[in-house]
């Protein structure tokens, strides 16, 4: 009972967190709400024109725009959440005061806020494309929904293992910022399918956990969407396995969760 | 020790003293043994090792290789550039192949008659003191077939098209064993896909064979029929003789008039016998002749045009019909000679043998599976407690 | 008497089972330190139940204060060992950690979240509306916009207006209300509700009638417990070190 109470309280503080977060970020955007869907949106609009004027050679496995769509959408939501979670809680922002906060509770708002703004983008783009349509274009949605979760408990798994780790080991907190920063946009799927590429490359590619949420959050949309060599248990793996290290790790040493770098504030 | 206070809240009171009763028991234990999460870390890695690197019954691999493969037809026999490197269709065929046994090899059927013999010998039974591994005597016909399945896999390999076909048992000649009887099947399933297939293509120009015969004996029949009813052997010969008949006839006329011409003017009289003579010639040749050409084409009389386009027509359709079944004939002998060509081989590469050495990844995979699950366990349970701990 | 009764719900729900009142607050042997790592307090242990309420006097401000920080978490200690059983507050006008790009509605909005009860907040935000009595224009401009007073006014209702297990009061941050001509009935009803419901740590002398409602006293001269107990035992030791510490302020004047 106490642990349902707790459980409790620690979600109502994490929803205030990531209110906060979120009417900040609105009232910092020029456009305010709507700033804070156009990013993903103009990304997948300009790729989708540049796919247009460039068609490729293979006829599409799965409608163009859903297809960039989806990638970008849990990429965006990967990356902002682990690059959040591994820059840790700025000094600035401590609520040194507020007892009742702690640190992860911070970090676990400002993926809640990510998720909401990316959730939020990714419905409008289906529903766009559903009345496009005239029909509704995601076959499996509670899928497509336990996928998105599962994208944004792996990056935050990944975001704070590299954190805790980095405290020790810098280099993994500058290797994994720039794995996410620039490698895994050329890799995770966004511009191709897994089955379009030959099977040598395929091991190789298939270590990343993020193709695999994409890949497979595809075949939710699309059940014929082909997906070889793509394993929902590894990315079950990669989003528990990460979160229980990460927490193994931090104990309650909250120390862990705070940035080194000295804010001008 | 804090004093228990009663409460009106039901069911809180049996946890109370519940909770009591723990803490006596607590109490009586000494305090090195007491729990704690570093002592049931520690409990849960050996136990884990002991089992993984201890307990646990051996497992033994065999792998064998092979290759789907088709003989080469005269035509593609000619190197082409990148023809060797890519495995032309050979390669392909044989991952495709590789694919299609992969589901076989899996199915309930061969399960049903390769394992069920292993498993009437107990071979992967379980057995003191590793009660996990193996399967249980009771186990219904979908626990054996996904028992199975863990026990089998079937890789084509991608860029060599290649399959390696690898089967796990619990003793070296288990492994051995189940892997020969697979690759038994597999040699069935690729005669059985010849088989069928050259069988159906043949049944298929066999019916076709068939077909034509019964449309020549009709169309063969239908002319017997024509020709006994109208008691000629060949309607358009008489009527080709006929025409020729005419044509004579018209030139004997012809050349009576020419002697009537003659005969007119060298006689003044046109009543003179001679001259009448071969005028009365001429009219009844012109009469024969008229008769002639209105028996060929009256329906009373002869008709030979009206049969000779009838009988041309019969005869025609004999002639298609005798076509149709020569090309029938042509394509079941082709068809033959196809089948043979597109036969498969199973041709080994490497032929399965006993494990000398027991598998040991499994081992490893298990004992760093537990140090992962264990991980897991720890952060979501410090997460709680600390979760726990907020007031 | 269990003390429960001087709790907030949560908490009460936890220690359901208790007869003695529970330790909110544990300090055990406790070494503090000042910013020039100069020894202030040394070995010393403490402890507030349920439904005490203790006012704490020393010659030298700094124990005080630095007692309070460390309870409120605010002040790591040199040595020695904090335990926290339940909801404890901020001290009395230190709070930080608004937004100033928020509006006073939407920041109370977000301490509610926080510490309201079941994160409704409409009715702590009735009590601050009361509290700080400002105009209409000023609650929906961005927090840092609004006038130094304001701000203060508004952060020392936030303090009050949430419900806590224990209270960490600094007499003096109330001043500039007094300053201010707004410290009003509904000020002082407020604060007498929280000292009569609920525990409090408070320090220094008595203002705003603080002191009168202490049922604990403990008293510091030159680094030492001189007296640690229920006030009736304590009043001369008390009165003492006031008068002490009211002749130091007049001399640094």
């Amino acid at each position: 009972m106490m642990i349902l109470d707790s459980l409790k309280l620690q979600a109502q503080i994490i929803s205030a967190l990531a209110y906060r977060n979120q009417a900040e970020r609105i009232r910092k955007s020029p456009f305010g709400l709507i700033g804070l869907l156009v990013e993903p949106l103009l990304f997948v609009s300009i790729f989708l024109v540049v796919r247009m004027l460039f068609p490729a050679a293979t006829p599409p496995l799965i409608n163009p725009f859903l297809h960039l769509a989806s990638g970008f959408s849990l990429f965006f939501l990967f990356s902002k959440i682990a690059l959040k979670a591994i820059n840790g809680v700025e000094r600035s922002q401590r609520f040194s005061v507020l007892k009742r906060i702690r640190p992860l509770d911070v970090l676990f708002a400002g993926a809640l806020v990510e998720f909401r703004v990316y959730g939020a983008c990714f419905l409008l783009m289906i529903l766009g494309v559903s009345i496009y349509q005239w029909q509704f274009v995601v076959a499996y949605p509670g899928s497509a929904v336990a996928l998105f979760v599962l994208v944004a408990l792996t990056s935050l798994g990944v975001g704070l293992s590299a954190l805790v780790v980095g405290h020790r080991l810098p280099v993994v907190k500058i290797f994994v910022n720039t794995l996410i920063a620039r490698v895994l946009f050329w890799t995770s799927g966004l511009f191709f399918s897994i089955a379009t590429i030959p099977g040598f490359l395929r091991p190789f590619l298939l270590w990343n956990p993020l193709l695999h949420g994409i890949e497979l959050f595809r075949k939710a949309l699309v059940p014929t969407y082909p997906i070889p060599g793509i394993s929902l248990i590894y990315l079950l793996v990669w989003a528990f396995g990460s979160l229980g290290f990460s927490m193994m790790v931090y104990g309650n040493n909250e120390k862990l969760l705070i940035s080194e770098e000295i804010s001008d504030v | 020790m804090t004093k228990l206070r009663f409460d009106r809240r039901p069911g809180l009171n049996h946890l109370l003293l519940l909770r009591q009763r723990l803490n006596a028991v607590r109490q009586r234990i000494p305090t090195r043994l007491h729990f704690s999460p570093f002592r049931a870390t520690v409990l849960v890695v050996a136990l884990a090792g002991i089992y993984c690197f201890g307990l646990g019954r051996a497992r033994f691999k065999t792998t064998s290789d092979f290759l789907i493969r088709q003989p080469m037809p005269p035509s593609m026999a000619a190197p082409a550039v990148i023809g060797p490197v890519m495995g032309g269709p050979n390669l392909f065929g044989s991952l495709e192949d590789g694919r299609y046994l992969a589901v076989y090899l899996h199915s309930p059927e061969v399960m049903g008659r390769v394992f069920r013999r292993l498993l009437e010998q107990r071979r992967y039974g379980r057995r003191l003191p590793d009660l996990f591994t193996g399967l249980s005597a009771n186990a219904n016909r979908d626990q054996q077939l996904a028992f199975f399945r863990r026990q089998v896999q079937v890789w084509p390999q991608d860029l060599s098209g290649v399959i390696q076909l690898t089967t796990t048992g619990l003793d070296p000649q288990t492994a051995l064993q189940l892997n020969r009887l697979l690759l038994q099947e597999a040699r069935m399933f690729v005669n059985e896909m010849n088989q069928v297939i050259s069988r159906e293509q043949l049944s298929f120009a066999q019916q076709e064979v068939d077909r034509a015969r019964q449309r020549l004996d009709q169309a063969t029949s239908r002319f017997n029929a024509f020709q006994a009813r109208n008691g000629q052997l060949d309607p358009i010969q008489e009527s080709a003789s006929t025409s020729s008949l005419i044509t004579a006839l018209e030139g004997k006329l012809v050349e009576l008039r020419v002697e009537e011409a003659g005969l007119r003017r060298q006689f003044r009289d046109p009543q003179a016998p001679e001259v009448q003579a071969v005028a009365d010639q001429v009219q009844e040749l012109q009469r024969q002749i008229q008769e002639e050409r209105a028996s060929v084409v009256n329906p009373q009389g002869r008709a030979l045009s009206s049969r000779a386009s009838e009988a041309m027509k019969l005869q025609n359709e004999v002639t298609f019909a005798t076509e149709g079944l020569k090309a029938a004939m042509l394509a079941v002998e082709n068809s033959r000679m196809e089948s043979q060509r597109q036969l498969k081989f199973l041709v080994m590469l490497s032929d399965p043998q006993a494990a000398a050495v027991q598998d040991w990844n499994w081992r490893w995979q298990a004992f760093l599976g537990a140090i992962g699950g264990l991980v897991v366990a720890w952060g979501l349970v410090g997460f709680v407690s600390g979760v726990r701990r907020r007031f | 008497m269990s003390g429960l009764n001087t709790l907030t719900p949560r908490t009460r729900r936890r220690y359901a089972h208790h007869t003695k009142p529970p330790i909110l607050v544990s300090l055990q042997q406790l070494s503090l330190r000042d910013d020039f790592g100069h020894l202030l307090l040394e070995d010393f242990s403490f402890r507030v139940r349920a439904g005490q309420r203790w006012q704490v006097v020393a010659d030298d401000r700094r124990i005080a204060h630095g007692l309070l920080n460390c309870i409120a978490g605010l002040q790591q200690p040199a040595q020695g060992k904090l335990v926290v059983r339940s909801h404890v507050s901020w001290p009395l006008g230190q709070l930080t950690g608004l937004s100033g790009l928020l509006s006073c509605t939407e920041n109370v909005r977000f301490m509610g979240g926080v510490y309201g009860e079941a994160g409704n907040f409409e009715r702590e935000l009735g009590l601050i509306r009361q509290l700080c009595a400002f105009d209409e224009t000023l609650w929906d401009r961005p927090f840092k916009q609004l006038p130094n007073p304001a701000k203060q006014r508004f952060k020392l209702a936030l303090s009050l207006a949430f419900d806590f297990d224990l209270y960490l009061l600094d007499p003096m941050a109330l001043a500039p209300l007094r300053r201010q001509g707004v410290w009003s009935e509904a000020w002082q009803g407020i604060l007498e509700q929280r000292l009569r419901e609920r525990a409090v740590v408070a320090i220094g002398g008595d203002r705003f009638g603080i002191a009168d409602r202490c049922t604990h006293a403990l008293v510091f001269e030159q680094g030492q417990v001189l007296v640690k107990g229920r006030t009736g035992h304590c009043g001369d030791q008390i009165r003492s070190i006031l008068r002490l510490t009211a002749n130091q302020r007049k001399r640094n004047k």
